[in-house]
């Protein structure tokens, strides 16, 4: 039974996917021929089932955990040949997997289905009872090789499926006999081993008694296409016997009307055994239902998606406003009361909280919780830890918090890099604990906890610490620490993010090469995060990785004003071109621009932000021609090629055509800068008192760029008009 | 920290050992353990504590980035290891030249960092060095004009005659 919803729902959601690849490829095994069926499908099918039963494992669902091993068991006589791939047989497979598809479902809903999984058991050892059937079938093969009972007893397997192989493949068989003194024994036998291996196959070497009692005998059975005189020759020199066994052509056509009753005799019990099974096998109506359905009520959708939703549910919140503010002026105009006007305004608010709300339940969507990522550090912690002859135990908390998708990819890397260090440098060898009176055996934790709307994932270990002096030491050494300024031990401990770091002289083969810890502490800033390290000599570390939970990342284009740069969300940007100084008309606050055959108003960037008033546009005009420069726009989407550009590109203002409500504005920079894809940091919890301001984005240099949003903008300067 | 910082650190904190050993019978019934470490600072010349536990730390303040109609005290916001701190200026402009400016990060969820011309350091002060503005308005009605109501502090201490007061996070993050 699985208790924890979150981990239940990417448990469902991965069998799902790997059931719906299952059945797909079931699907297609039954229009495979029955002998030469596709290996690499089978393999597939094998590999699903695999991993389906090791995340049934993992979630504790013995049924499912134990079908599908016993299922990957035929499975795996079917990749040996030791099960023919016949009609019967994929109909059987074909229903196993809609049956784990139904036990699947059913541990979802808490309802597993103790009958159904009996009956899968029922048709999976039918298939294994015929598999034994066919190992009798050929027994019979065998039989016409004409061996003695005791030699046919000591054939395996494995050499049974060889020798069935052969005689389809029309080989002939041999028993070669040799016998050599003890001396000569094993270059002897290699000698002719290989030699008969280069041209056939030798499937099994039996031994063999002899008069002499310093020789020791042996027979080999081999199949090749070689004929008994070229056999005869191989093996002369090793003074052996070589006699033909099996099928002379008239003994074949014998064998082949043999085998066409048995086949006869199988068709009639194997239809026997398909009405029995159906007879049987009547679904219950909820489960025939259910292999219809999906397992799980979730669907997949692209986050691009969801981001394109919360983006409109912002924009609707906005043109909320907008309409409030213009169906005030409309009030006051037809002579309404204040009484009217501040019910329209209350109404208005709380659609707008709405929207805001819509568009936060969106972005929840993005999240996902840190379970996958856990289990695999745990795995890839315990497997390290034995490459390095190690021995850990790792526990794991917090596997329910839940973070952005996005951060969470981002994320695994820098844990399991800092996981490696912990196994590598930090827990010590367990000769060395033991020395030092500790448990042999390494402690790992893996944790993951909310601290205010951040979350902080930690590795500890119980290993060695870090020690301060060293980390000194060797910073100094690489000119990577102040010689003359004294630090306290917790500002020494962070100097090992700086680049080209590393305390051990040794290079291990797992941690590379230092190169390490400054790019974690690269990656988690780039989230918007920190990392914070603290140590106790002798008693272990703590690496701590705090990244906000959610993070929106958007395709922005950077401009610039003066010398500050702002990014600009795309997604508002209807056109970027360039307006000849003469096109721009009108003075100061009030000008228009020539667009699509109509006047649209022309504002500057700078005045929307509240940085200073407008330019004047005049071609002679220094500062203006400066701040225009030499320019180099990247492409945005729509955007319009400007026209002899190059020629007079200091005559040109820079401008962008976005919308606010119905009609166009073009909004004038300084420079355009170029089009990237940014990650928005929050600004805190002040965040949405910043008007016009959706984030901030980390631009190199230590520079901060605001993502601004054009049109509560231009709302705040149509209401302070 | 710069000589004359350190200079201007020593006057200022002699001044308050002036005020505590004036009062010896107070010394004696406060326990050490009560005592509250507040970071002095100076804004505009004038000086200013916080409590050390609403800190996160002090760093050279890197270029502001403006935001558009701020709140009032907010200037902007700087990237500050990785992260957006939005940035308070109490000083209403009268300020050091950009360059030589120090920030303080506090605490919370706000991120908000605060701009002070020199961080003078931390000191220890005994409960009773602590006063509340409740009475001082009550005195000096007179002083609590346009500049003081800015002040997002409750408490004061007295030092050289001066009041310093204590800023209280929770209320800046309210501006």
């Amino acid at each position: 039974m699985i208790d924890d919803k979150a981990l239940l729902s990417e448990y469902l959601s991965e069998s799902e996917e790997l059931l719906e690849s299952l059945l797909a490829d079931l699907d297609s095994l039954g229009a495979q021929p029955d002998h030469d069926p596709d290996i690499n499908l089978i393999n597939r099918i094998f590999r699903t089932v695999h991993s389906l039963k090791g995340l049934s494992g993992m979630m504790g669902l013995v049924e499912v955990q134990s079908l599908a091993h016993e299922f990957e068991d035929i499975l795996e006589e079917l990749r040996l040949g030791q099960i023919s791939l016949d009609r019967d047989n994929t109909a059987i497979f074909q229903e196993v997997g809609s049956g784990l598809a139904a036990l699947v479902g059913g541990a979802a809903r808490g309802s597993a289905a103790y009958e159904d999984y009996d009956r899968f058991r029922e048709l999976l050892a039918s298939v294994a009872g015929k598999s034994r059937a066919r190992a009798r079938g050929s027994e019979n093969e065998i039989d016409s090789l004409g061996l003695s009972a005791q030699e046919r007893d000591q054939l395996r397997e494995d050499e049974k499926y060889r020798i069935s192989v052969n005689l389809k493949a029309g080989r002939l068989f041999y028993l070669v006999s040799v016998q050599f003194d003890l001396e000569s024994l094993t270059t002897k036998y290699n000698g002719l081993a290989s030699k008969l291996e280069s041209s056939g196959e030798r499937i099994t070497t039996f031994s063999e008694k002899t008069k002499e009692p310093a020789l020791i005998g042996f027979r080999l059975l081999f199949a090749t296409p070689l004929k008994e005189s070229e056999v005869k020759k191989l093996v002369e020199p090793f003074g052996g016997r070589v006699s033909r066994i099996g099928r002379s052509p008239w003994r074949r056509a014998g064998e082949a009307l043999k085998v066409v009753g048995r086949k006869q005799r199988a068709k009639q019990s194997s239809e026997k055994r398909g009405a029995e099974a159906k007879a049987s096998t009547v679904l219950p109506t909820s489960f025939a239902q259910e292999s219809l359905h999906p397992v799980s009520s979730s669907v997949r959708v692209e986050l691009s998606q969801v981001d394109e939703l919360s983006g409109l549910a912002h924009e609707l919140a906005i043109e909320t406003q907008h309409l409030s503010s213009m169906a005030d002026r409309f009030l006051i105009a037809a002579g309404f009361g204040a009484r009217e006007r501040f019910d329209l305004r209350l109404s208005a608010r709380r659609l707008e909280r709405e929207f805001l709300e819509l568009e936060e339940r969106l972005v929840e969507l993005r999240m996902v919780s840190m379970a996958q990522t856990f289990t695999r550090a745990a795995r890839l912690a315990g497997r390290l830890a034995r490459d390095l002859g190690k021995s850990i135990s790792v526990e794991v908390s917090g596997r329910e918090t839940q973070l952005d998708k996005m951060i969470v990819d981002r994320i695994a890397d820098p844990i399991y890099h800092i996981l490696r260090n912990a196994i590598d440098h930090g827990v010590e060898p367990p000769d060395v604990r033991k020395k030092a009176r500790k448990n042999p055996r390494g402690k790992i934790r893996i944790e993951a906890s909310l601290e205010g709307s951040r979350v902080v994932i930690a590795v500890c270990d119980d290993g060695r610490g870090i020690n301060p002096s060293e980390v000194y030491d060797r910073a100094v050494s690489i000119g990577a620490a102040p010689v003359d300024e004294e630090l306290k031990d917790e500002d020494v401990l962070r100097l090992i993010f700086r680049p080209g770091f590393s305390t051990l002289d040794r290079i291990s083969e797992v941690s590379g090469r230092g190169v390490g810890l400054d790019a974690v502490e690269r990656a988690i800033h780039e989230l918007g995060g920190e990392v914070r390290v603290s140590s106790e000599l002798g008693k272990g570390s703590r690496f701590e990785m705090a990244v906000p939970s959610t993070l929106v990342m958007i395709s922005a284009f950077i401009v610039r004003v003066g010398d500050l740069r702002y990014a600009i969300n795309v997604g508002q940007i209807k056109e970027l071109l360039y307006a000849g100084r003469e096109e721009i008309m009108g003075r100061d606050g009030k000008r228009n621009i020539e667009y699509r055959d109509s006047k649209i108003p022309l504002i500057e960037l700078r005045y929307l932000l509240g940085l200073g008033g407008a330019r004047v546009f005049d071609p002679t005009d220094e500062a203006a021609a400066r701040a225009t420069g030499p320019l180099s726009p990247s492409p945005v989407g729509r955007q319009r090629e400007p026209a002899g550009l190059a020629g007079s590109a200091a005559n040109r203002v820079p401008v962008l055509i976005t919308r606010s409500g119905e009609r166009h504005v073009a909004i004038a920079v300084e420079q355009f800068d170029e089009q990237r894809e940014i990650i928005v940091k929050s600004l805190g919890s002040l965040g949405p008192r910043f008007k016009g301001v959706v984030g901030a984005v980390d631009l190199e240099g230590g520079d901060v760029a605001l993502v601004l949003d054009l049109p509560s903008l231009l709302l705040i300067r149509s209401l302070r008009m | 920290m710069a000589k004359g910082n350190k200079k201007a650190m020593t006057s200022f904190l002699e001044g308050l050992k002036a005020i505590h050993l004036g009062s010896p019978d107070a010394e004696k019934e406060e326990a050490a353990v009560n005592h509250v470490s507040v970071l002095l600072f100076r804004i505009g010349g004038e000086p200013y504590a916080i409590g050390v536990e609403s800190t996160e730390g002090v760093v050279d303040c890197p270029r502001i980035s403006p935001l558009p109609s701020p709140p009032d005290g907010i200037v902007g916001v700087a990237s500050i290891r990785g992260k957006i701190t939005v940035v308070m200026d109490l000083s209403l402009g009268s300020a050091q030249p950009e360059d030589r400016r120090r920030l303080i990060l506090l605490r919370g969820d706000a991120q908000l960092g605060l701009l002070a011309d020199r961080v003078e350091g931390v000191l220890s002060l005994t409960p009773r060095q602590v006063r509340s503005s409740g009475t001082r308005r009550q005195d000096a009605q007179s002083e609590a004009s346009a500049g003081s109501e800015l002040w997002p502090s409750q408490n004061y201490f007295k030092s050289e005659g001066r009041e310093v007061p204590i800023i209280d996070t929770s209320r800046l993050a309210e501006v």
